[in-house]
């Protein structure tokens, strides 16, 4: 963490305080994670900013869950989980002040709406008319006043989860986990609730693990990459999705990230060779590349332009056509490739193929008979592709590399 | 639900099911229409049938209660935790169900009776157990308990633990979670594991005799009654009898015809 992000936790006070008392409801506490789940391959050091919303992506089995999983108490874990410094990893979950809010809402089905919200406030100590008045208050908050009297299972699935967010403040947490809350709504009652999250989970300390670009761009303060257990960038948001460092982080956002080596620096240009087919692509140059370095180019396929050069069966069959290769400058910028994989953004076609991309309208691909198997020439933009320095850049794959314990990569927060 | 879009089943199959389900409602009905009506009245209310009606009744709550009490929480251990051993011990929680009647009075006998395994301990504090009502209860626990125990376990292994963990991120301690969550969702198999094992002592016949024995208003249970009966007054055993029957099919009715009831949980967790 860093000395700003310290700052900004406040006048976090860290009196010996019962569990239920220890942060006051809605305070911004201070977060210090250091776990290990040895069982699947975890090492994650984490230290969000208090008071901020850290989204947590990364591909299935990156430990995103397992993370929750470990502060919120349902994944045994080693290590050392601080909430204002005051240790809780030890704790049975329900000491911990930690609400945990799921893809399933999961509301008690023998209790009624009301109930349901009113039981962490009761399971505090509180008496029934203090905890249901707690309860109306955040179901007027959340908007579902109205669902007070009913049964679980009279509601809607949206209505549903609006309770759940309305029971897991309604117990005071220090923290709020949330893991994938809306994936299992339909698109217009996750706009309504994200919107709601975003009001209601305002100055708390929030970790949201997500598959979903508009949870980040929405909710998200900061961005947490992870990749095969570890961490494998972290920072504000604004940075993590401007420099991806990750082809999870770079498809998120509808871009494609090629790791390589730099082949040449000119001026605001350079070059690099890319690891996996050896391609040379240009790109505008950001600072500290050096030619032999490490280096990563951040393609946006919607700036690469596409001609259809026929079919791979019409020629003699060959993954990397070199025939008509381009020559002298543009051999940086133009490429011959056979389709490998078509995919959906958006509203448009995305065309892969021997490393590249290129996004495409539908109706093209129709039109021109673009599938796999076809052979098309990408035009790169060297403007629109950023190359920068890598040399921190993990193998995309679980590393094969040991890791140590603690490592954050603190070089990515400077910026916070 | 499905069988309508069930594929058609071989001819033999049904012929043979009609077979197996003539041989559960034949006898039944034979009890219902064999039975003396005129006069069963004066049979059922026979001082020697009230007595035995009365002390079934009695020990069969005793019973179902215990099932209940002890039955809870073993099926909670075996649901919920992990020990050295929990397998084996599921395992023989089945046992009972499958015992004959006679050996589970013998086996009773020798951990309780005088040279049992417990005798030596029972005499110091002068509790004789043997041929007491006590023992009625006692043999009636050990049959029916895997009734109850079978049912809370498999209701609490299909119910999951997921509502117990979001009620303990809510700051609920395991006493809480317990009482408010674990037990109000497991309600129907409390129902149903307690009325079968009220059901399963009530008829409870051959560990009774063996372990407690048949002395009037004190061991002498229904079915003992019955028993007896049927030789000096073979119409008023076959009263008694239907009388059993009809507690069964209620029985069978409140345990499993209900929606929902963990027969059917049951089922979908296989």
């Amino acid at each position: 963490m860093t000395a700003a992000a310290a700052a900004a936790a406040g006048a976090g006070g860290t009196g010996p305080a019962g569990p239920a008392d220890a942060v006051p409801p809605g305070r911004a506490a201070r977060l210090d994670v250091q776990v290990r789940v040895p069982t699947r391959d975890v090492h994650l050091a984490v230290a969000p900013r208090p008071g901020r919303i850290t989204a947590v992506i990364g591909p299935n089995g990156a430990g995103k869950s397992t993370l929750l999983g470990a502060i919120s108490g349902a994944v045994p874990a080693r290590g050392s989980v601080a909430v204002e410094g005051r240790e809780i990893l030890a704790l049975p979950a329900h000491r911990r002040g930690v609400s945990h809010l799921r893809q399933d809402p999961v509301l008690f089905e023998h209790l009624s709406v009301l109930e349901n919200v009113a039981f962490g406030p009761r399971a505090a100590g509180r008496g029934r008319s203090a905890a249901h008045r707690r309860a109306r208050a955040l179901l007027e908050e959340v908007g579902a006043a109205e669902l007070a009297p009913r049964r679980p299972r009279e509601i809607s699935g949206g209505q549903a989860q609006r309770v759940a967010i309305a029971r897991a403040l309604a117990s005071d947490p220090s923290l709020v986990l949330l893991d994938e809350p809306f994936a299992a709504l339909d698109a217009e009652a996750s706009t309504h609730l994200r919107a709601l999250c975003a009001r209601m989970l305002q100055g708390r300390t929030v970790l949201l693990v997500t598959h979903d670009l508009l949870d980040v761009l929405v909710l998200a303060d900061d961005v947490l990459v992870l990749e095969g257990g570890r961490i494998a960038q972290a920072g504000e948001r604004s940075a993590v999705l401007a420099r991806p460092r990750t082809g999870y982080a770079a498809h998120l956002l509808g871009k494609e990230l090629l790791p390589g080596t730099v082949e040449e620096v000119a001026g605001d240009r350079a070059v690099l060779r890319t690891r996996d087919h050896g391609r040379l692509v240009a790109g505008s140059a950001e600072a500290g590349l050096r030619a032999g370095g490490e280096a990563l180019v951040l393609l946006d396929p919607a700036a690469v332009r596409l001609e259809h050069r026929g079919e791979a069966g019409a020629v003699p069959a060959d993954p990397a056509p070199r025939r008509d290769a381009p020559t002298g400058a543009d051999v940086a910028t133009t490429h011959d490739v056979v389709i490998e994989s078509l995919d959906r953004v958006g509203a448009g076609i995305i065309v892969r193929g021997g490393g590249l991309a290129a996004q495409i309208a539908p109706e093209r691909a129709i039109a021109e008979r673009l599938g796999i198997g076809s052979t098309v020439r990408m035009i790169l933009d060297p403007v629109r592709s950023a190359i920068y320095p890598g040399g921190d850049e993990r193998d995309p794959a679980p590393s094969p590399r040991p890791h140590p314990d603690r490592a954050p990569r603190g070089r990515d927060r400077r910026g916070a | 639900m499905s069988a309508r879009t069930a594929p058609p089943l071989p001819l033999g199959v049904g012929a043979l099911g009609v077979i197996a389900a003539a041989s559960i409602v034949l006898p039944l009905a034979a009890i219902v229409l064999q039975v003396p009506w005129e006069g069963a009245t004066g049979l059922l209310f026979s001082p020697a049938s009230l007595q035995a009606l009365r002390l079934s009744l009695l020990t069969a709550a005793c019973a179902a209660a215990v099932c209940l009490g002890l039955g809870l929480p073993l099926a909670l251990l075996l649901a919920r935790t992990r020990f050295p051993g929990r397998e084996v011990l599921r395992a023989m929680v089945l046992v009972p169900l499958v015992l004959p009647p006679v050996v589970s009075g013998i086996a009773l006998l020798m951990t309780v009776g005088r040279r049992g395994l417990l005798g030596p301990l029972l005499e110091q504090a002068d509790a004789r157990i043997v041929f007491t009502t006590a023992a009625v209860v006692i043999a009636q626990v050990f049959v029916s308990l895997p009734f109850t125990v079978l049912t809370l376990e498999s209701a609490l292994v299909s119910a999951g633990t997921v509502p117990e963990q979001v009620a303990a991120s809510l700051g609920a301690r395991p006493s809480t979670v317990l009482a408010r969550i674990t037990l109000p969702r497991l309600a129907p198999a409390i129902v149903t594991g307690t009325v079968l094992a009220f059901a399963r002592s009530l008829g409870e016949f051959g560990a009774t005799l063996t372990f407690a024995g048949s002395m009037p208003g004190v061991t002498r249970t229904l079915p003992l009654e019955i028993y007896l009966a049927r030789e000096s007054d073979p119409d008023s055993a076959a009263v008694l009898s239907l009388l059993l029957v009809l507690v069964a099919i209620l029985v069978v009715l409140l345990a499993y015809a209900r929606r929902g009831a963990p027969g059917r949980t049951q089922e979908e967790a296989r």
